[in-house]
């Protein structure tokens, strides 16, 4: 048997981007933006573009819209373009009846170069062409312009019709000269030759499975198998025309030469229309709907947000309940509560730190993550430790269909990612990225701050995930490192003892392990502990100074019974260990939230502490699954927090209902009533405990959460969820004017508000959602009479996000925000220091004013570049698109006697690009 | 051409230590509200806010305010004296100002904005004879400008008039707020810091309204802070009021301290800390001189001492003006010299 290699021609197409709509919002704005760049930039496959005759020919022309493709089925246009002086509509597309090959230069195949050339086809009434330009050259001296320009002038078409009547028209037609991948014939013993092969997606090279493959001439058809591969046998030789249809990708035809005795093999790429990309990744929230209030989204819809740069994390800030931190921070103000009262955790392993340098970017590439669940409130008793809400992020598992790798860059950072599977059982992902934010700051003027090490971070991530039968092991490493330094050569006027070397460096570090054991049908067992180091370094000249090193060991253990489809029950163990030093030199702290202004930093006096901590903090929880009746799901559970530092104990019920009100036709759930009610605690923050600097006889801080909601699916794709709650907060830490105790448990809280999420779920070409808030969040300080404005207290808190795909090329996405604008506290005086030559401002009543609401569009644009084994998307993000002046908060002159608005970051642009392989 | 003002030599600093008020702790975990707060300064201090600078004399304001020597003991007393300006006087018809003079014994400082946790003592009606003592030989011959208002404080005269009220709320304090601790217990550690409040008064304009701490030693082996004294003023061009510079004009200046002045103290240590016995760290002063005037404005107006090259850009408003030079130690100690020049239009 011998087996040759051959070299194939294989033009490729499909009619592409031949609607135009008009009255299209979306479509008017990728026009008349982008359209130059679309007819700039090379196509792909399959591209074929109708555009209207040039000014010769354009007394005939119409306005063509959706048509047929040249193998007959029905396609949605693509890139709609709007004839410049367009009088009808194309009624009917022309199809491509005669295809002629053209010849490859034969100096191009001794160098095995491909090319691609596309032109401009002018096409009279009869569908004849009649003009053929070349728009895009091939730039090369293969003559490959020339040879597609010989061949595209015998190609026939059927006519176009515009209105119903037969039309010149003109289509953009890229005709690509390619080698077959692989291609080889074997010799056979038969009269008749066979064809075989393998389908796999452009891009992402994956296996396309069940696509009709038919040979159109001959009537004949087959199918392809679970790896994507086809065989046709006793086929009489001579050409074929092959035809790959399948709905969620671009037509494929062929011509092949079938040879007696001899098999062709061939390899096809089938490239993925507009909505079908970046099914690999998870999505978020599969599992049951139990909690009143768990939002979900999909990886695409995350990575596509306008304003988050992709990043998984930041996306969580426009869900409801959510307010806005001044200047785009990392903080979480959910429903309400101090961004301090509500946690992140990893795979429900708690981490103190998610973004680097305060809000910039996460820790961890979104790509690597499964799920994000958020919690606004009313979380199940297997969360704890905190009042107010939580983010869950979970690590996927690395893909294990082959090796998979991504480079990506942005304004911000660079990163890699390589995964795939490393045995049988296993697969394996590393992963790591480094800011260059230093490299851009090194410009700055030395006079006034010179940078040492100019702010830059880094994280790495090497996850490692074993299963087989019943067991599935785990193992992450992953960590951040943020720093900076740099020296303030003079001492601030308004400030003067801000001078010197400030320092600056943040680490997280974890080695998290995972045992799932499937015992039977009905028992799970989970056992998973996560052990690594906070690091925390901060300085400013010898003046200040913070040093905080913890080893931090956290536990999960926990059983699942399914006792039937009815009834199950969950529970376990969670502990956490920290053991650390600390050593500090910090001044007098400042005033506490809501207490109005800052004392400058000269007037306080500095104490410094260098000691050893540890402890350890036990919880148990339990929690029942119970469905008495179809339509009513009951969650009944409870949860006891430890903390024997404090030496608090917190019994926690809690319990949460869904009821179904209506359903569909097939009998699924459109309308549910939903509720909760629960308690929370949480210990306060460590230097509140602390018996230097706070008081260690406060205890645990408390919540109590009350919601209740509806939630309607109006349609497949269009979802309404309104949710009403209330919390009330008690026992909360609050300062007093005792210089000895500092703090006690007297501070209370009220919270309540409305929350509606409408939204559109993810579909071929659209989603998006608006997301509206209604809250008040309010305070009363220990020995207060009268309830204040939280600081973050935003009433109105308005999201709406829009995605729209226009192909699998280019997609454009809006967020609008609104907030209502932060509570400040006026000052009303200055008492002068004139130790320190500074002023000690006196502020009026707590927060009792308001800066001006927020309002902001941005905007984004994505681009994909489809290749054979790989795939280029760009982005382009404007945030802040109408440069409007936000006011984020005041400044006020050496003595509080005038103020002025702090605004938030004009507009700015940024690019990212990523290639995945 | 440069000109140097010497001053007239005054006691030798000495190494001595300090602790600051024992009951006022800083916060820990409070390093992200630190760096807020540095930041904030740097964009209150660095950008270009459209404010007016501190060293911009145009309003009534104190310069500073001056205590000597700037820690009380129960054995001498201590002047303290009031140097200020109001625009007015530019033109020789300073107004009528009133000073009245509060004493705090007890408050948690600029975090409460200086509210005292007993009620302030009046200095004005406990002055007697016994605690008004004339003010030093060594004050009268120094370069200083003339104080514009003086008060002698005798820490010992003042605890013996207050007499019965004062033990009596202490004890109020005590039982009230159980404040009582080894913190608290300033006759324990040996020093504390009491809170002189001043109030001026002008007719037509707001009051204003100053503070400052001075430590009371009751320890004999404690060195005790001294005044920083200014050296040597160095200026690029010769100013006096006989003599004219051009408006818009630039001036150079640069002043050092005498030797000595940047003292040595040690910081304050928690119980803990002097339970395990960790020594204190013994940190040395940090002088900041700063500048202001009546006329134009400085590329930077607060600088080390070590580094106190600034540049004055006069300003457009010809006629006399002022320029004072305040050097602090940042723990009480202060020494200042006021130049007047005149800016005239350059023919």
């Amino acid at each position: 048997m011998r087996v040759l290699s051959a070299l194939s021609l294989r033009p490729t197409y499909s009619i592409y981007a031949q609607g135009l709509f008009m009255n299209q919002l979306l479509t008017h704005l990728f026009y008349y933006l982008f359209i130059s760049v679309l007819l700039s930039v090379p196509y792909v496959s399959f591209a074929e573009d109708i555009i209207p005759p040039t000014s010769e020919s354009q007394s005939e022309t119409g306005q063509p819209v959706s048509t047929e493709n040249a193998s007959g089925s029905t396609e949605t246009p693509e890139t709609p373009q709007a004839p410049q002086e367009a009088t009808g509509q194309l009624t009917k597309a022309p199809e491509l009846i005669t295809f002629v090959d053209a010849d490859y230069p034969e100096s191009a195949k001794t160098d095995k170069i491909e090319a691609a050339v596309v032109m401009l086809l002018t096409l009279d009434e009869s569908g004849k062409v009649t003009e053929v330009a070349v728009q895009q050259s091939a730039n090369s001296p293969h003559a490959f312009d020339q040879l597609a320009v010989s061949a595209a002038e015998k190609f026939v078409f059927s006519p176009a019709e515009i209105d119903g009547k037969p039309a010149a028209v003109q289509i953009a037609f890229k005709y690509e000269f390619t080698f077959t991948e692989e291609i080889t014939e074997v010799e056979q013993d038969i009269e008749t030759g066979q064809l075989s092969g393998l389908i796999i997606e452009k891009g992402t090279r994956a296996p396309l499975a069940a696509l009709t493959i038919r040979l159109i001439d001959r009537d004949i058809e087959t199918f392809t198998d679970a790896e994507g591969r086809f065989e046709f046998t006793d086929l009489v030789p001579g050409k074929v025309k092959i035809e790959v249809n399948d709905e969620a990708h671009y037509t494929l035809l062929d011509i092949e030469e079938i040879t007696a005795k001899r098999e062709t093999i061939v390899k096809y790429y089938l490239e993925p229309k507009a909505g079908q990309g970046d099914n690999s990744i998870t999505v978020v929230g599969r599992r049951a709907k139990k909690e009143v209030a768990k939002r979900t989204l999909t990886m695409e819809e995350i990575r596509k947000i306008p304003g988050t740069q992709g990043d998984a994390l930041k996306v969580v800030q426009n869900l409801p309940g959510v307010a806005r931190i001044p200047f785009g921070g990392g903080g979480l103000v959910i429903r309400g509560s101090n961004p301090g009262d509500s946690g992140s955790t990893i795979n429900r392993h708690f981490i103190p730190l998610v973004f680097h340098f305060g809000g910039i970017r996460s820790i961890f590439p979104s790509e690597l993550l499964e799920s994000i669940e958020f919690y606004p409130g009313n979380f199940t008793p297997e969360f704890g430790r905190f009042t107010g809400g939580i983010v869950d992020a979970r690590f996927r598992r690395p893909r294990d269909d082959r090796f998979h790798a991504r480079v990506e860059a942005d304004i911000f950072d660079a990163g890699l990612l390589f995964e795939g599977p490393v045995s049988e059982n296993a697969t394996l992902a590393i992963a790591g990225r480094r800011s260059y934010i230093d490299a851009a700051l090194g410009s700055l003027p030395e006079d006034v701050i010179s940078f040492v090490v100019a702010p830059r971070y880094y994280d790495y991530q090497a996850l490692y995930d074993w299963k087989k039968n019943k067991h599935r092991v785990r193992l992450y490493f992953f960590g951040s490192d943020d720093q900076l330094q740099l020296v303030i050569n003079d001492p601030v006027e308004n400030n003067p003892t801000v001078q010197g070397t400030l320092r600056n460096k943040t680490s997280l570090m974890r080695l998290y392990s995972a045992w799932d054991y499937r015992i039977s049908s009905t028992l799970k067992h989970h056992l998973s502990v996560a052990t690594g180091q906070n690091k925390l370094e901060f300085s400013l000249g010898d003046q200040l100074s913070f040093q905080n090193d913890v080893n931090v060991i956290t536990l999960r253990d926990e059983l699942t019974w399914k006792k039937s489809d009815q009834f199950t029950l969950r529970g376990g163990f969670e502990g956490e260990a920290y053991l650390g030093t600390i050593k500090l030199k910090l001044p007098q702290p400042t005033r506490k939230e809501g207490q109005g202004g800052q004392a400058p930093l000269s007037t306080l006096d500095i104490k410094q502490t260098d000691r050893d901590f540890q402890f350890y903090n036990p919880a148990l929880w339990l929690e029942a699954q119970w469905r008495p009746t179809d339509n009513l799901l009951l969650l009944p559970g409870a949860r006891v927090d430890v903390d024997t530092y404090l030496g608090d104990v917190a019994p926690d019920p809690r319990v949460n209902a869904r009821y179904t009100l209506l359903r569909d036709n097939e009998g699924k759930p459109i309308g549910t009533i939903k509720g909760g009610v629960g308690r929370y605690s949480q210990r306060p923050s460590p230097d509140e405990t602390d018996a230097t600097y706070g008081n260690p006889d406060l205890l645990l801080e408390h919540s109590a959460h009350f919601s209740l909601g509806y939630e309607h699916s109006l349609s497949q794709n269009l979802d309404i969820d309104v949710v009403g709650f209330y919390k009330h907060l008690y026992g909360s830490v609050s300062p007093i004017d005792d210089p000895i105790l500092r703090y006690d448990n007297n501070g209370s809280g009220r919270i309540y508000g409305l929350e509606v999420l409408f939204r559109h779920n993810l579909t071929s070409r659209f989603f998006g959602w608006v997301s509206y808030t209604l809250m008040r969040s309010e305070r009363k300080d220990s020995g207060a009479e009268d309830y204040r404005l939280f600081s973050l207290d935003q009433t109105h808190i308005l999201t709406m996000i829009a995605q729209y795909k226009l192909n699998s090329e280019w997609e454009i996405g809006a967020r609008f925000r609104y907030t209502t604008g932060n509570p400040q506290t006026p000052f009303v005086n200055a008492i002068y220091n004139a130790d320190n030559d500074v002023y000690v401002p006196i502020p009026g009543p707590v927060n009792s004013t308001r800066v001006d609401a927020f309002q902001q569009l941005d905007l984004r644009l994505d681009r994909k570049w489809i290749f054979n084994d790989w795939m280029l998307t760009a982005y382009l993000e404007i945030q802040n698109a109408l440069n409007r002046a936000n006011p984020e908060g005041e400044n006020w002159n050496y003595n509080f006697t005038q103020s002025q608005v702090i605004t938030s970051l004009p507009i700015i642009p940024s690019i990212g690009l990523r290639g995945e392989l | 051409m440069s000109r140097k003002i010497t001053p007239p030599t005054s006691p030798t600093a000495t190494i001595k230590e300090q602790n600051t008020h024992p009951y006022r702790s800083p916060q820990w975990l409070m390093t992200l509200a630190t760096l807020g707060l540095v930041l904030a300064g740097l964009s209150s201090g660095c950008g270009d806010d459209g404010f007016d600078s501190k060293s911009v004399l145009q309003t009534y304001r104190v310069v500073a305010l001056r205590a000597e020597p700037p820690e009380l003991s129960l054995i001498e007393s201590s002047v303290l004296s009031v140097y200020d300006f109001h625009p007015d006087e530019l033109e020789g018809d300073r107004p009528s100002i009133e000073y009245s003079w509060r004493l705090c014994l007890f408050s948690l400082g600029s975090i409460t904005q200086y509210d005292c946790l007993l009620e302030e003592i009046p200095l004005d009606d406990l002055l007697s004879e016994e605690m008004m003592s004339e003010p030093s030989e060594d004050a009268e011959s120094s370069s200083l400008p003339p104080a514009n208002a003086s008060l002698t404080l005798n820490p010992a005269a003042l605890l013996a008039t207050l007499g019965e009220d004062l033990q009596m709320q202490m004890e109020q304090l005590e039982m009230g707020a159980g404040m009582l601790g080894s913190e608290m217990n300033f006759f324990e550690s040996g020093i504390s810091e009491v809170y002189v409040k001043l109030t001026v008064e002008i007719e037509g304009e707001p009051n204003f309204e100053l503070v400052k701490s001075m430590t009371i030693s009751f320890d004999d082996e404690r060195t005790p802070n001294q005044n920083p004294q200014l050296d040597e003023v160095s200026l690029s061009e010769d100013i006096n009021e006989d003599e004219s510079l051009p408006i818009s004009s630039t001036l150079e200046l640069e002043v050092s301290a005498r030797e000595g002045s940047a003292e040595d103290y040690q910081t304050p240590q928690s119980a803990e800390d002097i339970k395990e016995g960790i020594p204190p760290e013994v940190i040395t002063e940090s002088l900041l001189v700063s500048y202001y005037t009546t006329s134009g404005e400085f590329d930077q107006a607060v600088k080390l001492v070590d580094d106190s090259m600034s540049e004055l850009t006069l300003g457009e408003e010809p006629g006399e003006h002022l320029l004072y030079i305040v050097l602090r130690d940042g723990r009480g100690g202060v020494d200042l010299q006021r130049l007047a020049f005149k800016v005239e239009e350059s023919e």
